[in-house]
């Protein structure tokens, strides 16, 4: 779906991206990951040419990105960045409708698609629509800004750290809703971030980067079994195992309760968390079994300690 | 740029009110005082209000004129290919500001004779200056992050300007134009010496007869504008700034 073929990008003498080839098949998420400068911004910004390489070809669904009019490939891919960049001066529902105007849709069209798009990001259409940026909150402006990007259906999205400026708590939540839409829609998405926990918890494969190379391209739990190099671990963290475990959800491992059994009197735990979440739980309760509930309280089984050590398959 | 206490539309009608009670009764004030063989009545043939309108002709159409050349201009410079030219044209911006307009009026004369249309020039050059610096800085000024994702939805670089960056530049740029509207009404009045008419006439035959009454007839109302302007295009700011952050 994008496909970049030994692209190079110079600026003032020193290569910011070199050499760099990578798949990204349909339907899939990419993250790029790396230190500051390593070039991931840059080749994210290669594909909708914002930035056009010095050497090799960037594909998107099968064309070359040079054959194409940079604005007509633009509103063909869905674009947020850390600042959001929402237009201050227009309102939510102008702001998601930039794109579908670009396109010339009717009226009637845009007016429907901006609902189902609010409604998709978590945003009351009748209270929304018409506030202006600086009335929402960090975490609904970038509701607002992924809104926008999907708002005419591309079938790619590029997102440069774009739960970035907000706080751990609202990051952690615009992720897990960003994860339930990407599951419906299935774009192929490419995701630049420098936070190794968004980059495991969101990714169906990782790419690293460092002073313009691409290091490993991989799934992530390859990086646990195999990573390239001292630095890719490195950069993974000692913790990468433990973080790695959000990855994983409560429902997935948890036994189930005979149903004769009477509940046992056990820590609760909601079974949408993640296993890090009820690592964390095990740690503070000092109990060895956690009893797994829905969001309604009703009992569903119970999550053995044991269960956090099922093996990662690169 | 932005003035610490907010204009009020009854200040502004109040200087309206003032304006133009100035403007109709000063003649009566003035026979009053002289009688019908009033000096004032045989230097000044045009009525105030004749001088007024005048006046507002003068710095109307220049301004306007002022305008356009300053968009033109701004324009150009931020385009790629007027890039080289941004830096000379803010470096003329500021210089002209710093040049005394009576300089360019008097430069004007030899070229363009007397009359109207030398200090229509002076005023159009020196009325695009401030505006046009403002167009530049106003435009460059607007935070990174929004224009990269105007471009990013697959705007073109007039749409992007049309529909990003004018609407958020937009108080910085009536920022300057009311620098150069207040500029402009005092420059003006030098106008008379050239015999461009408007308010200076008063002032200059009352300099020239020793007549205090005289500069205050021409004088008064020129501040008064001065003043109405500076307010009202204030407030024009102050709106504009509301509504492209989206209040």
């Amino acid at each position: 779906m994008i496909s970049l073929r030994n692209i190079t990008k110079i600026y003032g003498g020193r290569a910011a991206v070199s050499n760099l080839s990578l798949e990204v098949s349909e339907g899939e998420l990419c993250v790029l990951i790396g230190p500051s400068g390593c070039g991931k911004s840059t080749t994210l910004r290669m594909i909708n040419r914002m930035v056009d390489p010095d050497q090799g070809t960037v594909l998107v669904s099968g064309s070359n990105v040079k054959s194409l009019r940079p604005e007509a490939l633009r509103r063909s891919i869905g674009y947020v960045i850390q600042s959001i960049g929402l237009f201050p001066h227009m309102t939510v529902f102008e702001n998601v409708a930039v794109v579908p105007r670009l396109l010339k849709w009717n009226t009637g069209r845009i007016k429907d698609r901006v609902a189902e798009l609010l409604v998709l990001t978590g945003l009351e259409p009748a209270i929304y629509s018409r506030r202006y940026p600086r009335e929402l909150s960090g975490g609904e402006a970038q509701r607002v800004g992924v809104a926008r990007a999907l708002a005419a259906d591309p079938p790619v999205l590029l997102m440069d750290e774009p739960f970035g400026a907000v706080d751990p708590l609202t990051r952690s939540k615009l992720q897990a809703e960003f994860l339930t839409i990407q599951r419906r829609l299935k774009k192929t998405v490419l995701f630049v971030t420098h936070d190794v926990e968004e980059a495991v918890r969101l990714s169906d494969k990782i790419a690293v980067l460092r002073d313009g190379f691409l290091i490993q391209y991989d799934v992530p739990e390859a990086f646990i079994t195999a990573p390239a190099d001292p630095f890719v671990a490195n950069f993974l963290g000692s913790d990468f195992s433990l973080k790695m475990l959000s990855r994983r959800l409560v429902k997935d491992y948890c036994a189930s309760l005979s149903p004769s059994e009477s509940v046992p009197p056990l820590p609760r735990i909601n079974d949408k968390t993640t296993m890090k979440e009820a690592l964390s739980r095990f740690v503070s309760s000092g109990s060895n079994r956690l009893l797994v509930e829905s969001s309604s309280g009703a009992p569903v089984g119970q999550l053995e300690l044991r269960s956090l050590l099922k093996p990662f398959r690169g | 740029m932005k003035s610490k206490h907010q204009k009020s539309w009854s200040f502004i009608i109040f200087l309206t009110v003032l304006f133009m009670a100035v403007v109709v009764l000063f003649p009566y004030f003035e026979q009053a005082l002289w009688g019908f063989s009033g000096k004032s009545a045989l230097i000044s043939r045009a009525t105030l209000w004749e001088l007024t309108v005048q006046h507002l002709v003068l710095v109307m159409l220049s301004g306007t004129l002022s305008l356009l050349a300053a968009f033109l201009l701004g324009i150009f410079a931020i385009t790629p290919a007027g890039r080289e030219f941004r830096d000379l044209l803010l470096e003329l911006a500021t210089i002209g500001e710093t040049f005394p307009s009576v300089a360019i009026i008097a430069l004007a004369v030899p070229a363009l004779g007397y009359g109207m249309l030398p200090t229509l020039v002076a005023l159009f050059i020196y009325g695009i200056l401030p505006i046009l610096r403002n167009i530049i800085v106003g435009i460059e000024n607007i935070p990174a992050g929004i224009v990269d994702t105007a471009y990013g939805t697959g705007m073109t670089r007039w749409q992007v300007l049309a529909k990003i960056e004018i609407p958020l530049a937009l108080p910085v740029i009536v920022a300057g134009i009311r620098t150069s509207v207040i500029i402009n009404i005092s420059a003006a009045t030098i106008g008379a010496t050239v015999g461009a008419g408007g308010l200076g006439v008063p002032i200059i035959s009352g300099i020239r007869t020793y007549s205090p009454l005289l500069i205050i007839k021409g004088s008064v109302p020129v501040a008064l504008l001065a003043i109405l302007a500076d307010n009202l295009l204030g407030k024009a700011e102050e709106m504009l700034s509301a509504w492209s952050q989206g209040a």
